[in-house]
């Protein structure tokens, strides 16, 4: 079973002695990622006249503990000094004096803050914490970050005290820790850092980074670290770092150049800013066309391959062919067809269904377990939230969020909005989130669609791991810590967990009733009785967690496809990954109004449409794709949503027999098929409507059992929306049709 | 029994009323799902030990009844019924019938699929012994699921397995073998749902009753009182009003919706959404011999009723114990279906009016009710399992010779005599009588069936009530060449009976006032019926021939047809 979660271990130089005391080797060494055991920002907090004077050099600095070299770890004195002059607690190391020498001299020469930065910097602006400034080698010793901040009258005693708490539960920074929990502004908190740190910091308005330098670091190191080399010349790479202890970032910069760094502090939104600003057209393109460049074969971007142009349009010639040389025959063939498909995909949908009734077949958490989990040690995490017209959901969502039990310095919010959308924009910025939130705006672009804005969204992500929930989602508070959970017992090709789905507001009408027992069916026992066999499971559209170096990896979502969650589901199959249902449950709003619920219902149907489509474009493939079993399931879950558009055609078949005894339609149903049309119409539809009360049973929702008893009224709903979906499918095959949220009368 | 030996189980209806089932809305509480380990669960290879043993021994001595012509004749109905749907002409789902409860007939529909097993006659005990092992294979689970260790119940199940009135009915091809199974299947749920809570149960409970009563009318009532037995269940444990309504109604409404359908298809087919209620009130079996049915006399009916239950007397003692000892709903439930089974058996005596309507077989729901009786207190009686357990082997093995006995002597069956006969003296039974008026064999049909395969006979040629001539039919294998009630529907088939001339060219008649075409024509089997002439006749049939056109007289009073020349058949 692998961690997951667990952090990467840096490579350490550390080596324990017999005496107790580890020793360190201070000789530059090309098998280190930095290539230097030194961390030259570390290096700032005492000054070098100090550390020769007492052969001591400091090693790294995590934001609370001062690693310290020492040639005599017995020199209490020397150790004093050291602690009086950082304020931090010491951890010493044992080095070799001339290798402590050696390390002063290589360090201290070659530290160093560009004063114009080419000209690029304003010096106004790139100022030098402490004492104004400072020559390389005067150093004045900082005192702790919190004491600083409370000596500034940033914050008080009592907000230091409580984020001293949170830090011993969640080891994050104590800066961070401020930060987002409001007490603190950025700016103010940058400046302390910078002062602290012997940093200079910058503010980026307005700065154009160099091309030149820009190229010498990749895009997704600079959105990973965090950091945006703003100009070079022929000594050095001058760059914008939010965090200066940042070893790993440095480590990797240096291994694309030889040329020394100078940093600069920013703060994380001027940087993140300058980000959007300098990738846009690029992240636009990625979000558009990543999956159509790489993965063309899997776009939506084309509803029919012409193999299947071909395919279709000999069916249809065959038919009217068939139509006109033996109508009753072509007849029977059709309704043998259609009998076969509804025979075998009930049949599977039964078994998958029987398989989770009453057992527990997805990842089930107790809460002691997640109280187990030690927030130091949790990755960070991010949300996606694609908002669209939705200002009036935006106090809702904040309230939501903000419940999840997570170090809130490990999680990063997007909310994802189009740039057209003004009314949301606005709601989101006068609605003063906190800082773990933040507003990406989604540039202009076609096709403008959810999938596209999560692309654009995953671009900027930091976390580890990277969930999508809708604005006005109420998840379970413990989700995102029982997905952790889930990976780490998980076999290693788990990428995706799919959390429940159901409705806040299930008593609000009868449609909402309806909606949230076929969500029950769904959620609690057809999905999980897909993870169970091992088929591809079609995502639901949101709470879906995923590990997001295997999501990009991916190509991520097809921006094209109206229910890209589902098509998603297939790829992460195809391509090896495996998807696990974990019992949390996200609450969401049901639609309420029947016109918003067709044009859904619409959409649904029509992205299923597309997935299938899609990944039958070569369906021998496929099939070797994903094996044989996991073919039909698709077949049968994905393809079987033609079923939603066949039913009418029976149903009206049925009602005109009923009241005329029409030979015409006796003779479509000879012998056999009669049979098997008859135990669908008697047995199957029963044992549907029936599985909806399994479904309600199963959740816990008693009192939604006697409608789910009606549900084929709700099934004609269905076709309604399927055959508008399938009409769409031709006439506007990306047009997104958009469900209004926040109808729900404040059920929630 | 003293209540202090009632175990607490979380999660369990019947015992823990603190332990709430589902928290909130969004969470589906563990306590439903994650059941409270059985002290010796079934194992697969358990099961299909049970199911191959039994139903291997149950098939073997079914075909050895078979060839001791020890054969049923509602099963061979049912046979026939289902052998039609697929190979009459035209194939009609209608062929099931309406005078019987379906699910007998379409148990047997794969079966009748293929024609060698209908023809040979081994689709009646291969069938049954399929539904026999695996009732036996639920009866096994109960026990297990009374936590009951596998040495203890594979004893109980073997003598049950044994006891020769479920012997016979799990290798008679009869429909009672089905309902037993779902009854069994029914049972089991209960007692899984009373123990653990889990409303896969509950929700089993619902879909194995659906088919029972639709297998036997009488389980109706069952899963009426099981329904009451649901909603006191839950509202004595407090559960909130919701959880009550949306279980019962979810146990409920397969039952219903069976019922629903079965209404619905009698009011399409028949015009009468309810004539399945009074044709079930059939005629006299098509192999009676005697028809002198003793008047109804309550003190009889009701001694006849508990004389039936010594062919497995565990339901009975196990009333009490249910009463007395576990003292809970599900306990009081499973008493009042033993009671129900009882008081069934003398309604239904009252309602026709003759204590012989109750026949030895009507003990059998009470069978499956008894052991499930018994696991329930077992489950609960923790201090007494021994005791309990004892008690039932030793009632178990009492009752082989007791049911034996009843079998050889009870008035009212349906050849359980004949039965014990053939098992005792391995002698054919062909042409013999056995109690309850019946003469055993098919010999009168083989007959005329193979007369009938000897003619040049085409498609429904020859017009017959087939309820009373099936075992002709299924005999000669060519159900198209009848036209029947099943082929165009009794509108029809009336239609061609009041003016068969030039329409059909044959008919068969079974020579009892019951067949409705000698109803119509009576004395045409004697050649008393102009345009009527009688062509061959055994003791039991007669093939008649039909004039091409019709006689002068026609459909007024019969008039003798002196030149009539008939063959005479064996039989």
């Amino acid at each position: 079973m692998h961690d997951p979660y667990s952090f990467n271990p840096s490579h350490s130089p550390y080596e324990d002695t017999i005496t107790g005391i580890p020793t360190v080797s201070l000789e530059p060494d090309p098998a280190l990622p930095a290539g230097d055991p030194v961390n030259p920002i570390a290096a700032q907090m005492l000054p070098e006249t100090v550390c020769r004077h007492f052969r001591m050099m400091p090693v790294s600095y995590d934001g609370q503990t001062l690693v310290l070299a020492m040639a005599d770890p017995s020199d209490a004195m020397a150790q004093n000094v050291a602690f009086a002059l950082t304020s931090d607690p010491l951890e010493v190391v044992l080095a070799p004096a001339h290798q402590i020498d050696a390390a002063i001299d290589r360090v201290y020469g070659g530290l160093g803050h560009a004063a114009g930065l080419g000209g690029m910097v304003d010096p106004e602006r790139a100022r030098v914490a402490g004492q104004g400034d400072l020559p390389g080698g005067t150093v004045v010793a900082p005192g702790r970050l919190g004491e600083i901040l409370v000596g500034r009258g940033l914050i008080t005693e009592e907000d230091l005290a409580e984020a001293l708490e949170i830090q011993e539960e969640t080891g994050s920074r104590i800066g961070e820790i401020l930060y987002y929990e409001g007490k603190i502004r950025e700016g103010d908190l940058a400046a302390a850092l910078a002062d602290q740190l012997r940093v200079p910091l910058v503010d980026l308005d307005g700065i154009e980074p160099s091309p030149e330098a820009m190229s010498m670091v990749p895009e997704a190191l600079q959105r990973e670290g965090r950091c945006v080399p703003l100009d070079v010349d022929d000594e050095a790479l001058y760059v914008a770092i939010t965090d200066p202890l940042d070893d790993e970032t440095y480590e990797a910069i240096r291994e694309l150049t030889d040329l020394r760094i100078r940093s600069y502090m920013v703060t994380r939104s001027d940087l993140d800013g300058l980000l959007r600003r300098v990738h846009l057209e690029e992240h636009v393109r990625a979000a558009r066309t990543e999956l159509l460049t790489r993965f063309p074969e899997d776009c939506a971007n084309r509803v029919l391959s012409s193999g299947q142009r071909v395919f279709f349009i000999s069916f249809l010639l065959l038919v009217l062919v068939g139509f006109v040389l033996s109508p009753l025959n072509t007849g029977i063939a059709l309704v043998v067809l259609c009998v076969t498909i509804y025979m075998l995909a009930s049949l599977y949908k039964f078994k998958l269904f029987y398989d989770s009734f009453g057992r527990r077949q997805e990842f089930d958490f107790t809460p002691s377990e997640v109280a187990e989990i030690d927030d130091r040690e949790v990755p960070r995490y991010t949300i996606l939230v694609p908002l669209f017209r939705e200002a009036a959901v935006v106090p809702r969502l904040t309230e939501n969020l903000t419940k999840l039990d997570y170090p809130k310095a490990k999680l990063e919010i997007l909310l994802l909005c189009e740039e057209e959308d003004d009314t949301t924009i606005d709601a989101i910025i006068e609605a003063g989130l906190p800082p773990y939130f933040q507003l990406l705006v989604v540039p202009d672009s076609q096709p403008k669609t959810k999938p596209k804005a999560c692309n654009y969204g995953i671009q900027q992500a930091t976390g580890k791991f990277v969930v999508i929930f809708d604005a006005e989602d109420q998840p379970d508070p413990d989700q995102l810590k029982k997905v952790l959970l889930a990976w780490e017992r998980s076999e290693d090709n788990v990428v995706c967990v799919q959390c429940k789905l159901n409705y806040f507001n299930t008593e609000q009408n009868l449609l909402t009733r309806f909606f949230s027992t076929e969500y029950a069916l769904w959620f609690d026992l057809l999905l999980p009785g897909l993870d169970a066999s091992g088929a591809p499971i079609p995502l639901g559209g949101t709470s879906n967690h995923f590990n997001r170096e295997a999501l990009v990896e991916l190509g991520a979502w097809d921006p094209f496809n109206v229910t890209e969650d589902a098509d998603l589901g297939l790829r992460l199959h195809k391509a090896g990954y495996k998807t696990v249902m974990l019992n949390s449950t996200t609450l969401e709003e049901a639609n309420s109004q029947l016109q918003n619920w067709i044009n859904q219902r619409s959409r649904w149907v029509k992205g299923y449409f597309q997935t299938y489509l899609v990944h039958m474009r070569h369906p021998i493939r496929l099939m070797r794709e994903i094996g044989f079993s996991a073919w039909w399931s698709f077949q049968f879950i994905v393809g079987g949503t033609i079923i939603f558009v066949l039913n009418p055609i029976f149903w009206i078949l049925t009602t005109i027999w009923l009241f005329t005894q029409s030979g015409l339609i006796e003779d479509l149903f000879p012998g056999f098929v009669y049979y098997a049309a008859s135990l669908q119409l008697f047995v199957g539809n029963f044992v549907f409507t029936y599985l909806s009360v399994a479904g309600s049973m199963q959740r816990g929702l008693f009192h939604l059992v006697r409608y789910a008893l009606f549900s084929p009224i709700y099934w004609g709903l269905m076709s309604i929306g399927a055959w508008k979906g399938f009409y769409q499918l031709f006439t506007k095959p990306f047009y997104w049709e958009k469900t209004e949220h926040g109808l729900d009368a404040g059920d929630h | 029994m003293e209540s202090a030996t009632i175990t607490n189980r979380p999660g369990a209806v019947a015992d823990d009323p603190d332990a709430p089932q589902y928290d909130e809305r969004r969470h589906v509480s563990l306590a439903g799902m994650q059941e409270e380990p059985q002290a010796a669960p079934v194992t697969r290879i358990e099961t299909l030990a049970v199911f191959i043993g039994f139903g291997a021994f149950y098939m073997l001595l079914g075909i050895r009844l078979l060839s001791l012509h020890v054969v049923n004749f509602d099963a061979l109905d049912q046979l026939t019924r289902a052998y039609m749907v697929w190979y009459n002409d035209p194939p009609k789902l209608a062929a099931i019938g309406f005078s019987m409860p379906p699910v007998g007939t379409l148990v047997l529909l794969p079966f009748a699929a293929i024609k060698a097993l209908v023809a040979s006659g081994l689709a009646l005990p291969i069938s049954s012994a399929i539904f026999g092992a695996g009732t036996l294979t639920f009866i096994n689970r109960m026990f297990a699921m009374a936590d009951m260790v596998r040495p203890a119940r594979l004893l109980i199940v073997v003598l049950v397995g044994l006891n020769p009135m479920f012997a016979f009915y799990a290798m008679n091809g009869s429909g009672d073998a089905a309902y037993l199974l779902f009854a069994a299947f029914g049972m089991f749920c209960v007692l899984g749902w009373g123990r653990n809570g889990s409303a896969r149960y509950l929700i089993g409970a619902g879909l194995a009753f659906s088919v029972a009563v639709l297998a036997r009318y009488e389980f109706i009532l069952w899963a009426l009182l099981l329904a009451f037995l649901v909603s006191g269940a839950l509202t004595a444990k407090g559960r909130e009003k919701d959880e009550v309504e949306g279980s019962v109604i979810a146990y409920l409404a397969p039952v219903m919706y069976a019922l629903g359908i079965w209404i619905f298809i009698n009011a399409v087919v028949l015009g009468d959404p309810f004539a399945w209620v009074t044709e079930a009130s059939s005629s006299a079996p098509v192999n009676a011999v005697s028809s002198a049915a003793p008047d109804f006399n309550l003190v009889d009916a009701i001694g006849n009723a508990l004389r039936i239950q010594l062919i497995f007397p565990i339901g009975l003692v196990a009333i009490p114990m249910l009463v007395f000892g576990t003292r809970d709903a599900i306990g009081y439930g499973i008493a009042l279906l033993i009671v129900l089974n009882v008081a069934w058996s003398v309604t239904t005596a009252a309602v026709a009016g003759s204590v012989d309507v109750i026949e030895l077989q009507d003990a059998l729901p009470a069978m499956i009710a008894g052991c499930a009786g018994i696991a329930w207190c077992y489950l609960r009686a923790e201090s007494m399992r021994a005791l309990l357990w004892a008690v039932t082997v030793g009632l178990a093995l009492v009752s082989l010779p007791l049911a034996w006995t009843q079998m050889q002597t009870f008035p009212h069956q349906n050849l359980e005599e004949a039965f014990t006969r053939a098992v005792f003296s391995g002698e054919d039974q062909e042409g013999s009588t056995s109690r309850g008026g019946f003469q055993v064999g098919i010999a009168t049909e083989r007959a005329m069936a193979d007369y009938i395969d000897d003619q040049d006979i085409g498609n429904n040629e020859i017009l017959t009530d087939n309820a009373r001539t099936f075992g002709v039919i299924i005999l000669t294998g060519q159900p198209n060449l009848f036209f029947d009630r099943v082929d165009k529907g009794d509108t029809e088939w009336q239609k061609v009976l009041d003016d068969p001339w030039g329409n059909v060219d044959y008919v068969l008649v079974q020579r009892t006032d019951a067949d409705l075409i000698l109803q119509k024509y009576p004395g045409m089997d004697v050649g008393e019926v102009d345009g009527f002439d009688p062509i061959a006749s055994n003791d039991r049939y007669t093939l008649i021939s039909v004039s091409p056109t019709a006689p002068a007289t026609s459909g007024d009073a019969a008039t003798p047809n002196t030149t009539s020349q008939q063959d005479t058949i064996g039989g």
